[in-house]
């Protein structure tokens, strides 16, 4: 396997404030690498908001040391920091590791896709610039190989786990198109902020907050960039919107079943209530109308922790797929000596097997003599053979660069002609 | 002809079951080569509906066996518009085994001793407006199925994996809705011409088909003039469906033939 080494530090091992020290502006980055490249062989650096990594090869050992002072010198930490949000791997580790974060398996929302393409622009870049070549070209493709695989047999970022989120996932369920919908928010809290962020992602058609605390109402509205109406407006609203949510602090219902079944009259398109405030802002018969949708903060925990199940699931068989491919990965590597091996045994046999028959046909032997001839030649022949198939197995065990392997492996077969 | 015609059963049966596998273990090679398989279902129909049109010409279109081949083919059509125009992969589920068992009753009343009497334009008109008015229908079919599930999945905050993998509530909407909606003057027109090449006026197929049109025109009315709630169109469609189906079943040679022999016995006796 090549001698991938991986340094960094994630969302998970270190504080934002440690990680801003490595968030560097796309010139700095060049000239880490560059700085990098003066002591390892090829080297690749992933820098995102919530992990920056340097992945690298080298032949002498030594250089790790040197990195690692490096990186400590770069971001201006004490060893006690460094030795505690700072992780460091090497051969299969790494390897593994890198698959993991291509594949969102190590990201901070399991699953997301950003971090492939992440991957890809940083791998293109030292590839691009010289900083990477011959020896992280296969182990690239087969990140980048993995990554798809696990993606499309795992389908790991589906399943939204926040509330706003799953608020919008089920909106998706409901209508085939949201940029045409009308959004209501019924509160002005951080639960409706969150929410019309998330609506405002997707582009709905209008987002407007409904609030009694004028004051409040309008800040919230300002912030959003979105409309504002009063609460003597409620029904009209109502009838205006396609999509409820509700967060106030009222202790009793707000909407009941009659102002909802007034606001579907004679509408073509249905209805879709989220209520995610306790006590229910919604009374929870307006569920019983018919194109009406009713989901309170019970039903949307119950589906965050349903995703997040199902997250795990897909995380477990996620893992499992890396781990096949890697084994897969060090098998293939393996068979290319196998093959070369048993080439130069069937060789080194066909060879004494022509010479033994032309022994044979000249003078007549007996049977005792004649296999007796034949162990020997055998025994010379592996005896011969075991010298330099040990040598080759040895050399290729320590050499773990791919191309010094196959120049080790070609030299091995010009020199036996096979 | 008859090897493509059971090649087009069998091609239409294993995309049936590649479809049903694609509805509890999404994978789109599975979605693909059961679509694949319905594509030579129906080059395979259209080789015989090809020989038999040009052996029968416009006399085809009255002979009882080769409505289910043509019925069959114009669903495999409409089935092909439908999932082009809404994407929804899950409609091959229902729809596919309706186009097999077509397609099995076409080769058992193939052998029906066939009395082609009309054979001018007007009925090849009404034989192919009704038999697409039909087709449109079993895609409203399919679609409101769907729809049911998907509705009843929001409804009680219980996705299975089947609703899971469906579309948006309003897609199986429109699928719903504009099916049914674009099959009704297609019926009209269609049951019109059958009423003028009608050689029986007091026959059962016209009464029924009669009944069936009145009951799609109320529906239609009711469901345009927004009487009908989304969930109520729905199970009309169901009914509608079941009608039709029923009509098929009555109006069978199979049937006209026990029939005549009933008539027959009652007589001699």
């Amino acid at each position: 396997m090549t001698t991938l080494s991986i340094v960094g530090l994630n969302h998970a091992s270190a504080s934002v404030e440690l990680r801003e020290r490595f968030a560097f502006s796309e010139d700095r980055q060049l000239q880490v690498l560059t700085e990098l490249n003066e002591l390892v062989d090829e080297v690749v650096l992933l820098a995102t908001c919530n992990r920056a990594e340097i992945i690298y090869s080298t032949e002498n050992t030594d250089m790790h040391k040197e990195v690692l002072d490096y990186i400590q010198k770069l971001g201006h930490l004490s060893e006690i920091d460094f030795e505690h949000h700072f992780y460091v791997q090497h051969g299969k580790d790494a390897l593994t590791h890198l698959c993991r974060v291509a594949s969102g398996l190590d990201s901070m929302v399991m699953g997301e896709t950003q971090i492939l393409g992440q991957c890809k622009d940083a791998f293109e870049r030292s590839f691009a610039n010289d900083y990477a070549g011959k020896n992280f070209q296969q182990l690239y493709q087969e990140t980048l190989r993995t990554a798809k695989l696990v993606r499309s047999e795992t389908q790991l970022g589906e399943g939204h786990l926040s509330v706003s989120a799953l608020a919008v996932e089920l909106a998706k369920n409901i209508f085939e198109r949201l940029d045409d919908k009308h959004v209501l928010l019924l509160g002005a809290g951080e639960m409706c902020e969150l929410a019309g962020e998330y609506f405002k992602a997707v582009n709905v058609a209008s987002i407007t907050v409904v609030n009694r605390t004028l004051e409040n109402g309008q800040e919230l509205a300002g912030r959003l960039n979105c409309n504002f109406a009063e609460w003597s407006k409620l029904t009209a609203q109502l009838k205006k919107s396609d999509i409820v949510l509700c967060s106030t602090g009222s202790d009793k219902a707000i909407i009941d079943r009659a102002m909802v079944k007034e606001a579907m009259h004679r509408r073509e398109l249905p209805m879709f209530f989220i209520d995610i405030a306790v006590p229910r802002d919604i009374d929870p018969d307006v569920n019983s109308l018919s194109d009406v949708y009713l989901y309170n903060i019970d039903d949307l925990k119950e589906l965050s922790e349903k995703n997040m199940d199902i997250r795990q699931e897909r995380a477990s068989m996620a893992e499992y797929i890396i781990k096949e491919k890697i084994t897969l990965f060090e098998r293939q590597r393996n068979e290319d000596i196998g093959s070369v091996i048993v080439s130069l045994r069937e060789k080194a046999h066909e060879i004494k097997d022509n010479e033994l028959n032309q022994l044979f046909k000249n003078v007549d032997w007996k049977d005792d003599d004649r296999q007796q001839v034949e162990r020997s030649v055998e025994l010379i022949v592996n005896k011969i053979l075991h010298t330099p198939i040990s040598s080759l197995r040895k050399g290729l065990e320590e050499e773990e660069h791919d191309h010094k392997r196959k120049n080790l492996m070609d030299l091995f077969k010009d020199f036996f002609n096979i | 002809m008859t090897i493509f015609t059971n090649l087009a059963v069998l091609c239409s049966g294993i995309a049936f079951v590649f479809f049903l596998f694609f509805a509890f273990q999404e994978n789109k090679k599975v979605f693909a080569a059961g679509t694949m398989l319905v594509l030579a279902s129906f080059i395979c129909l259209t080789v015989p509906i090809a020989g038999m049109l040009h052996e029968h010409k416009l006399a085809f279109f009255s002979q009882p066996g080769s409505r289910y081949f043509l019925f069959a083919w114009i669903l495999i059509i409409v089935y092909f518009i439908a999932v082009y125009k809404y994407r929804v992969r899950l409609l091959g589920i229902l729809v596919m085994p309706l186009a097999s068992i077509l397609l099995l009753i076409a080769i058992r009343e193939k052998n029906i001793s066939v009395v082609a009497s009309t054979s001018d334009w007007l009925l090849f008109i009404h034989v192919g407006l009704v038999l697409i008015s039909f087709g449109i229908l079993c895609i409203a079919f399919a679609g409101s199925i769907l729809y049911l599930v998907k509705q009843k999945a929001l409804k009680k905050h219980e996705e299975s994996a089947i609703s899971g993998r469906l579309p948006a509530l309003t897609t199986l909407q429109r699928i719903m809705q504009n099916s049914f909606y674009s099959g009704f003057p297609l019926l009209t027109v269609g049951a019109v011409l059958g009423i003028l090449v009608a050689e029986d006026w007091q026959s059962i197929k016209i009464l029924f088909g009669l009944i069936i049109w009145f009951v799609y025109a109320i529906l239609f009315t009711l469901a345009k003039g927004g009487q009908l709630k989304k969930k109520q169109l729905a199970i009309s469609v169901l009914l509608l469906f079941i009608l039709f189906n029923s009509y098929f079943l009555v109006t069978s040679p199979k049937v006209d033939q026990s029939v005549e022999q009933i008539k027959t016995e009652g007589a001699e006796g």
